[in-house]
């Protein structure tokens, strides 16, 4: 999986936030919560062989 | 001196809690750079908790504060502290050692869940302060955003080196990403 992309997400968010565009850096910012559930989920499921 | 001069408490609040954020990452990196101890795929996703409560109190900071900034805060270090709280139960048994180095007797990862306990209680207190006045332009206030932007991309670069675009190895040992780049590029 592509383990970087949340960071990439935050990263591109606090620069939007540092212009002041609000809504779209709240946006990405959901979008990397999103991410670190499914990566979290993903890398339970698949990787340590647990059930969630 | 006038009362303009001094931040609110809710503003104070978010500056603070930016700087233990900002204290957490720095102290992830000296342990990677300094003591050579790469991060776990389970110990990039506590980072990535961090990285979203500060990022929440960037937002805060930068253009007031509003219920959707703390709440996605929130949500991101109840991921976060799952993620610790996981990593602990993995180690919980009588005689397993945990993974990794120890700072003041306890694992990082059982560090992490004390942050983002902390950080949360926080949150919840910043949310019951009056929420005027949280924006600031201070240099101290763009300083620290300004640092906790280059950590996380100091994270994405580090991330990028560690794992490549592929999964990061459960007990990484050296940087997979770094030296597919130097095989491929040569250098």
């Amino acid at each position: 999986m592509y383990m970087f992309l949340p960071f990439l997400t935050a990263f591109i968010g606090l620069v939007l936030v540092w212009f002041e565009k609000r809504l779209a850096g709240l946006s990405l910012l959901a979008i990397t919560v999103v991410i670190l559930m499914v990566w979290f989920r993903f890398h339970a499921t698949n990787h340590l062989h647990i059930s969630l | 001196m006038s009362r303009a001069s001094f931040p609110s408490l809710a503003a104070l609040g978010n500056q603070l809690a930016l700087l233990a954020v900002i204290g957490t990452l720095s102290y992830a990196f000296v342990d990677q750079l300094y003591f050579g101890e790469l991060p776990c795929p389970l110990c990039l996703m506590q980072r990535m908790g961090f990285v979203i409560i500060g990022f929440a109190l960037v937002l805060n900071i930068r253009c007031g504060a509003h219920s959707a900034h703390y709440g996605w805060g929130i949500l991101g270090g109840l991921v976060g502290m799952m993620v610790s709280l996981r990593q602990v139960l993995l180690h919980i048994l009588p005689g397993d050692k945990g993974y990794g180095a120890t700072f003041l007797e306890l694992h990082f990862y059982t560090w992490a869940f004390v942050g983002y306990l902390g950080l949360l209680t926080g949150f919840a207190i910043l949310l019951m302060l009056p929420n005027r006045e949280v924006r600031s332009r201070s240099w101290f206030a763009n300083m620290l955003i300004v640092i906790f932007i280059l950590l996380v991309l100091g994270n994405l670069v580090s991330t990028l080196l560690e794992c490549g675009i592929g999964p990061c190895a459960d007990d990484p040992v050296r940087y997979d990403g770094l030296l597919w780049l130097r095989s491929r590029f040569g250098f």
